[in-house]
């Protein structure tokens, strides 16, 4: 009661209980406190640690119409509350949070743990005082600080793409991607896209075609059409999931003049080939290492930050049969 | 602002008291409920069965761990010591302890598994991997008689090409060891990183024809490294030997020669050594820097890899596991890559 500063406590009595506690060491013991705090209070009901995932596209700008940001965060609140966590979803833009309303609201409401969830780049961004946080990225690397990362594995993706492509019989194959998903990924599509072109000959003189920041259909598809023609281009692997009209607008038949593959599934099917990503998995992998910091009070920025990828599928379609 | 609805949804939760372990342990035909708390966090002691009933009790009535009460008990644990804790077994696929103290990254990897052990609270038991001490079958059935149901598989060596385990049965991550082919969760250095990393700090140093001699099985240093020098202005050599143990020297020296280079990025510690008997002097005819140099070589220049983060990262990921009941093969495969640091040394300087 005196290290709490009950008023019950003579000011004298209180200041010779402090005095003995900071010689002897003592310190308080804060989840302890947090606990009986809870259950004095707390009859009957339950506190739940919190997690919140920070997104910077807020539902207004079709934050829910994206499939891969519906996936993420289904698979990480699951996962949260497998372990016990309550899960908040918020965002970061316009009528929605910037830094100082966001840490208010962490610290209101005691979230203690935040997955910085796909972010866009070009988009909004925020910061805190990292140390007061358990902090994990997902899908999205390139905002600061460099924390635990979790996404898919886009070099496997663009590799088993590569590898499939050449034993379905392509000689030329090619990558095309936006620079942005290059910068926000760490460089992964085109480290998997130069090492397997190494160790195929055909392959050599394919340049990587770089999408530029910003750039929309109406910019990407002359582009597009301008490096097939040049580079001979039988087969295109491509993180964009409108890959195949692009093809069309660019005057390509898809398959019978050029083969493409998407390495942005959300499915399993017949029509496209490509890498089925396991984005559910990806959020569900992101909430259990946040838990793991959480559990284990580490905040803050860590002195190296690991990188957890998760594995593709390869899926066969129509869009690239086995050539005659 | 975002609303906050959640506020409102507290109240309503509050409302209802939630189930408790005393409640699981009634719907789960009448066990004591210290039996509830053990069969949810796996403990060996508790039979198969019995776990499969709570845990069915638990879902049914919502039942959910207490991550506060849970960080408290972990804490707590620091000062009572326990008798019974989860028990994990790292497999070493060493023929005796005193060879896998011999490796500095496996002593390294096996030191940071027993650290997070500690910090975690479970007890760590090493399984040595060999056929002079256990074959991965006399070794499954040893698992089982113990219950023990979580398992690292600390880096087997390229001969150890399959392991005999029904994976279904346990919690299971490995270490640097892809050519297993099996989609355990890994964790593993991050060599794409690291042989970025080393392209980097030559090409600051001032070395401009780098190449990298690595062995074939190397491809994400490849991945890293191809990157890096794509990104080199004007046509830099994109070269990589195929560099085994048997690789002679003279034949590492014709390639540098060959290809002018300046600099050899590589994963065999004994590079130097080799190129010094083909009359090719480090650093002055070509820089060496090494995807793995430690303390054991204090002039090698390279990338020093955190063994004993990546050792406590896979004993935190497989007690993730375990607290998540999660056993058997996943459905994709996934890994941790843990980054490497630079280090300088005498074999690449500053360039003049």
């Amino acid at each position: 009661m005196a290290l709490r500063g009950h008023p019950s406590i003579p000011a004298a009595t209180r200041d010779r209980i402090v005095a003995v506690a900071g010689r002897i060491g003592y310190r308080r013991d804060e989840v302890f406190s947090a606990l009986s705090n809870r259950r004095s209070r707390a009859v009957g009901s339950r506190y739940v640690p919190r997690m919140a995932y920070v997104a910077n596209r807020s539902p207004e700008e079709g934050f829910f119409d994206r499939p891969h940001n519906r996936m993420l965060v289904e698979g990480a609140r699951k996962q949260a509350e497998t372990l016990g966590y309550q899960f908040e979803l918020l965002f970061v833009d316009k009528g929605h949070h910037d830094s100082a309303t966001l840490y208010r609201h962490l610290k209101n409401e005691g979230i203690s743990g935040l997955i910085i969830g796909a972010f866009e780049p070009a988009r909004r961004t925020f910061e805190l005082n990292w140390s007061e946080f358990c902090v994990v990225k997902v899908d999205s690397r390139h905002m600061p600080p460099p924390v635990t990362f979790v996404s898919t594995d886009q070099v496997a993706g663009v590799r088993v793409a590569f590898q499939r492509m050449k034993a379905l019989g392509y000689k030329r194959i090619g990558l095309a991607i936006g620079i942005e998903d290059e910068e926000s990924t760490d460089d992964m599509h085109l480290s998997g896209f130069l090492l397997e072109r190494s160790t195929s000959p055909t392959s050599a003189s394919v340049p990587p075609l770089l999408f530029p920041r910003g750039a929309n259909q109406t910019v990407a598809v002359p582009l597009l059409r301008k490096w097939i023609s040049e580079y001979d281009v039988d087969s295109v692997i491509c993180n964009w999931t409108n890959i195949r009209p692009m093809l069309g607008s660019a005057g390509y038949r898809c398959p019978e003049d050029i083969a493409c593959a998407c390495l942005c599934l959300r499915r399993r099917n017949r029509s496209v080939a490509g890498v089925v990503s396991n984005m559910g998995l990806v959020g569900e992998r992101v909430a259990g290492l946040l838990a793991t910091l959480m559990r284990t009070e580490r905040r803050g920025i860590p002195e190296l930050a690991t990188a957890t990828l998760v594995n593709g599928i390869w899926n066969d379609g129509a869009t690239a049969p086995l050539r005659k | 602002m975002t609303a906050q609805p959640h506020r409102s949804a507290n109240k309503s939760a509050a409302n209802r008291k939630p189930p408790t372990m005393r409640d699981v342990a009634k719907a789960a035909g009448g066990v004591h409920p210290s039996t509830v708390s053990l069969a949810l966090r796996n403990h060996p002691g508790i039979s198969d069965a019995t776990r499969k009933r709570v845990r069915a009790a638990a879902r049914k009535l919502g039942y959910r761990p207490d991550p506060l009460l849970d960080a408290f008990n972990t804490h707590r644990l620091e000062v009572l010591p326990h008798k019974a804790l989860p028990l994990i077994a790292f497999v070493a696929d060493f023929d005796s302890r005193a060879l896998l103290e011999k490796s500095p990254a496996h002593r390294a990897i096996w030191a940071g598994a027993r650290q997070a052990a500690e910090t975690l609270h479970c007890h760590i038991e090493l399984f040595l991997l060999s056929k002079e001490q256990l074959t991965p079958e006399r070794l499954h059935s040893i698992l089982r008689a113990r219950g023990i149901a979580s398992l690292v598989i600390g880096a087997c060596r390229p001969a150890t090409n399959r392991l005999a385990f029904d994976w279904s049965d346990y919690s299971a991550v490995m270490i640097e060891s892809s050519h297993l082919d099996v989609p355990l969760y890994a964790v593993c250095s991050d060599h794409r990183q690291a042989a970025r990393l080393a392209s980097q700090k030559l090409r600051n140093l001032g070395y401009e024809r780098v190449g990298l001699a690595a062995a074939s099985s190397a491809d994400l240093a490849r991945a890293g490294y191809l990157l890096e020098q794509s990104r080199m202005p004007g046509d830099g050599p994109k070269t990589v030997l195929d560099a085994q143990p048997s690789t002679s020297g003279s034949d590492v020296a014709t390639w540098i020669r060959e290809h002018r280079l300046d600099a050899v990025i590589t994963d065999q510690p004994d590079l130097q050594a080799k190129l010094a008997t083909a009359a090719l002097r480090v650093p002055s005819d070509a820089a060496v820097a090494l995807l793995g140099t430690d303390g054991g070589m204090p002039q090698t220049a390279g990338v020093v890899f955190d063994h004993a983060r990546i050792g406590a990262q896979a004993v935190e990921q497989v007690v993730s596991l375990m607290r998540t009941n999660q056993r058997g093969l996943p459905a994709t495969a996934s890994c941790t890559y843990v980054p490497a640091s630079w280090r300088d040394g005498a074999s690449a300087p500053a360039k003049a």
